[in-house]
């Protein structure tokens, strides 16, 4: 019973999982890049978000919608603005630039929100719960869920069938050619990041109605983001909302086990499959 | 187009050729450094305890940035994770001393086997990971580490240890200890990188990083020499790890395994320079007294840190010691061969 | 000629500190096939990149309808009509055979012209491996996606960098049977080829190429064996 809870449970962690882990697939697949402020841009925007709400009495799905704009834009200014300029074979650049990015943007954070968790007022629903069987599940997690699935069915349809999506998938297999073929890459690139980090609004307001944000929280929702993609397979859009499922069932069960142990058994799991399938379970050879 | 090509002889003039390898700066520069250690090691005649700590400090992190450097500005392994392997040569070093009796300034040189042994599964698992997730990789080794460590009762777990063994030493006895082994470590790691560089395995590292697949084609072992870098960089990034906190006399798991070191090495190199060891210097003598004037102001600060990171990764790849080079050659730890002729 | 579709003048160009090409003068007229020939290194490569816009020249250097367009880059030049078959070929690896093509289409200057049916037309074994993954055909239907890739850019001028280059002879009478279609529909090409016999039949014209510089230029038909051999490989030079 327990476990049947705690999977339950995980996979519906494993929704919020995936919108992290969404925008990162496909930054990485298109560009090489590992955006290390990825985590940092969440909490920015949960933050921005609770600001708002309080500010101007706004509810949850007002919210949603301005985080969801604001992440594509504050998306397509870091694309423009440094992202641009490290696009290329050597992976150095782009990390360290975000690396020094992120660590200026957690203590700008930290200087303007300070270290206080906060997080937004759901209303109703964050409160409704209803009936499974001999269980209880939240409305709201499943509500996180289903966003995920439609957000993953709808980035992974869009890669495969659409004008974007093929340009997408051209420049990450040679970009010299796309530009060749007619496709100008910076718009390519502008377009994912923009969607990378729009996805991530909403992540941030369902972070913040199920628990807290804080500026130091960043790293952490890199490191799930990460773990999700790599344990889904790189270059998998359902890989990656898989990856996401089984980081979430593993944390949970782990803190079943042993209240202390969640996140461990995450990183467990995560360096097991490096071991043993390190392509990842939708990955190719 | 009638006629043949006919093959004719002729006289090359032979051509005498020597190779330099020490320049008028190096050789300053070696003269400089051997006093530094000299002054190190003897410290406790001569400075107080508050010299002696920031001392030691700087050197740990002197130590900690150049094996980052070696790696990413060498072999072409990023990592975020380096704390991992402070913090576990730390450990050591206190169980071997605190719990099982040792000779605490041995156990420092001992517990270093521990970072060589987390290093091999640690290279083995994450290797075949693409740059930036290889990257972030090992910073997930490091929060294993971390969360493993506050959760493993031997070593109080959350609470941390103290070294309380090191009350059975005089204050003299710990500084001269202390400053030994720091003067040790400097040695080790930044006279050792000079040393590699400066032999032919250094030249494999330049040739490896210019370009991986062209090194191998001449030959270089480039996955082994990788693996060996990786290594000699976790066990000098433990060294400094474990004088440092035996130099504080308390450990705890989030101290240990801060990301701090991470930031602080990535910080020192890039602003100072990657892949020089002049660099190095240079960034932990900017980083120390930025810290010291400015930590002041807290996140404000770091904010800063975090911009000029990031600054210097974009516009200025070399640093400031790549400024310095453009206008003047000088090189302190010369590692370049310059062909002269001897001309009669 | 009148008005040429597009030309080179005092062309230059260097891969960083190496200079690649000496002053190079080049033009072809709207139509017209003209074949590029020269040894390996010769610059023939580096001549077609510098039209494309791959490599950075100076702007007047280049010449599309009489503008000045050297050094945009490859994706403003395939809105101006330039298509190239690279270096290569260059495919989409990972994505099918119709991917490939669908990717020129979608970011084709013009509509009409040639369609996917055409394509499948002049090439129809690729009909065939339509939802096949690139890197698992044959060189030579690589070509051929190569080509039709190109193609769907509706181009006016084609730019072939050694389409020739590791086919079997049956292949490459295949591949150059579909240039004189292609020719015959009124695209301008470029033909770079090492292959002086095929550069010469397909063309109405041609340039050669030594070290950077052209050595011979005229019809064709006209050329004699001699004079290539010269211009190919350079006048015997004395070596003691």
């Amino acid at each position: 019973m327990q476990w049947l809870d705690g999977l339950v449970q995980g996979v519906l962690l494993g929704g919020l999982y995936a919108q992290y882990a969404l925008g990162m697939a496909l930054m990485f697949g298109v560009m090489r890049i590992v955006n290390v402020t990825h985590g940092d841009l969440m909490i920015l925007l949960g933050l921005v978000g609770i600001s708002l709400a309080a500010r101007f009495g706004l509810g949850p799905w007002s919210v949603l919608v301005i985080l969801v704009a604001l992440g594509a834009a504050i998306g397509l200014l870091l694309q423009r603005v440094i992202l641009n300029r490290v696009v290329g074979s050597d992976p150095l650049p782009s990390l360290i630039a975000t690396f020094g990015l992120s660590i200026a943007l957690q203590n700008a954070m930290l200087e303007i929100w300070s270290a206080d968790t906060r997080s937004l007022d759901g209303g109703a629903i964050a409160q409704a719960s209803f009936q499974v069987g001999p269980m209880f599940v939240g409305v709201l997690p499943v509500i996180v869920l289903i966003t995920a699935t439609v957000l993953t069915g709808g980035l992974d349809t869009a890669v495969r069938y659409t004008r974007f999506g093929r340009a997408l998938r051209a420049a990450a297999a040679d970009v010299d050619a796309a530009a060749m073929t007619g496709i100008n890459p910076k718009n390519v690139y502008a377009a994912a990041t923009a969607i990378a980090v729009a996805i991530l609004g909403f992540a941030a307001v369902f972070q913040s109605i199920r628990a807290t944000v804080s500026p130091a929280d960043g790293p952490f929702q890199l490191i799930y983001a990460f773990e999700a993609v790599i344990i889904g397979g790189m270059g998998s859009i359902w890989g990656a909302f898989l990856g996401a499922m089984v980081l979430g069932v593993s944390q949970s069960v782990g803190f079943r086990i042993n209240p202390g142990f969640g996140v461990l058994a995450g990183h467990l799991v995560f360096l097991i499959v490096l071991a043993v399938r390190p392509q990842g379970i939708l990955g190719k050879e | 187009m009638k006629e043949a090509f006919t093959a004719t002889s002729f006289d090359a003039p032979e051509i005498k050729a020597r190779v330099q390898r020490q320049t008028l700066s190096g050789m300053i520069a070696m003269g400089v450094s051997l006093g530094v250690l000299v002054a190190i090691s003897s410290m406790p005649w001569w400075a107080d305890q508050g010299l002696i700590r920031s001392v030691v400090e700087i050197s740990c992190y002197v130590a900690v940035a150049q094996m980052w450097n070696l790696l990413a500005g060498y072999s072409g392994l990023v990592s975020v994770g380096q704390q991992a392997f402070i913090g576990v040569a730390a450990y050591a070093m206190f169980v071997l001393a605190q719990l099982w009796g040792l000779n605490p300034f041995l156990a420092v040189l001992l517990c270093l086997l521990a970072p060589a042994v987390l290093a091999v599964p640690t290279y083995g698992l994450l290797h075949r990971l693409d740059g930036p997730y290889f990257a972030i990789g090992t910073w997930v080794v490091a929060e294993v580490m971390r969360l493993a460590t506050s959760t493993f009762g031997y070593v109080n777990a959350g609470a941390g240890m103290s070294l309380r063994v090191m009350t059975s030493y005089s204050a003299e006895q710990r500084a001269i200890g202390v400053s030994l082994l720091t003067a040790l470590m400097l040695l080790v790691t930044v006279g050792g990188s000079f040393l590699l560089l400066r032999s032919r395995y250094g030249l494999a590292l330049v040739a490896l990083r210019d370009s991986p697949v062209a090194a191998a084609s001449q030959g270089v072992n480039v996955g082994r020499l990788r693996f060996l870098v990786w290594i000699s960089a976790a066990v000098g990034t433990g060294f400094a790890g474990a004088i440092y906190f035996m130099a504080h006399l308390r450990i705890t798991p989030p101290a240990a395994y801060d990301p701090k070191w991470a930031n602080v090495a990535i910080f020192i190199v890039m602003v100072g320079g990657l892949g020089s060891l002049e660099g190095v210097l240079i960034g932990t003598l900017i980083y120390f007294f930025a810290d010291r004037w400015f930590g002041q102001f807290g996140a404000a600060y770091l904010v800063v840190l975090g911009l000029l990171t990031l600054f210097m990764a974009l516009f200025a790849r070399g640093g400031v010691w790549g400024l310095i080079c453009r206008v003047v050659d000088a090189p302190w730890f010369p590692t370049r061969r310059t062909l002269l002729e001897d001309r009669p | 000629m009148n008005a040429p579709l597009l030309s080179a003048h005092g062309l230059v160009a260097r891969y960083g500190d190496f200079q690649a090409l000496y002053g190079v003068d080049f033009e072809i007229a709207p139509g017209e096939v003209v074949a590029l020939i020269g040894a390996n290194g010769a610059g023939k490569s580096t001549l077609l990149k510098s039209i494309m816009g791959l490599l950075r020249v100076a702007p007047e250097m280049v010449r599309l309808d009489g503008r000045p367009v050297g050094g945009a880059k490859p994706y403003t030049m395939v809105a101006s009509g330039v298509a190239i078959v690279p270096e290569g070929r260059r495919l989409f690896t990972g994505m099918t055979v119709e991917d490939n093509l669908r990717v020129a289409i979608d970011h084709a200057r013009t509509r009409g012209g040639w369609t996917l049916e055409k394509v499948f037309l002049l090439f129809p074994v690729l009909k065939e491996k339509q939802f096949v993954r690139v890197q698992l055909l044959s060189g030579g239907q690589q070509q051929m996606v190569a080509i039709g890739r190109a193609l769907l850019n509706q181009p006016r001028l084609l730019l072939c960098d050694e389409i020739s280059l590791g086919l079997a002879p049956k292949v490459v009478r295949e591949i150059y049977q579909s240039i004189a279609s292609i020719a015959q529909s009124g695209t301008a090409i470029v033909l770079v080829e090492q292959d002086v016999g095929l550069a010469q039949s397909a063309s109405g014209r041609l340039y050669c190429m030594l070290e950077g510089r052209i050595t011979l230029t005229g019809r064709s038909s006209a050329i004699q064996r001699a004079a290539i051999g010269e211009a190919y490989f350079g006048a015997p030079r004395a070596v003691a």
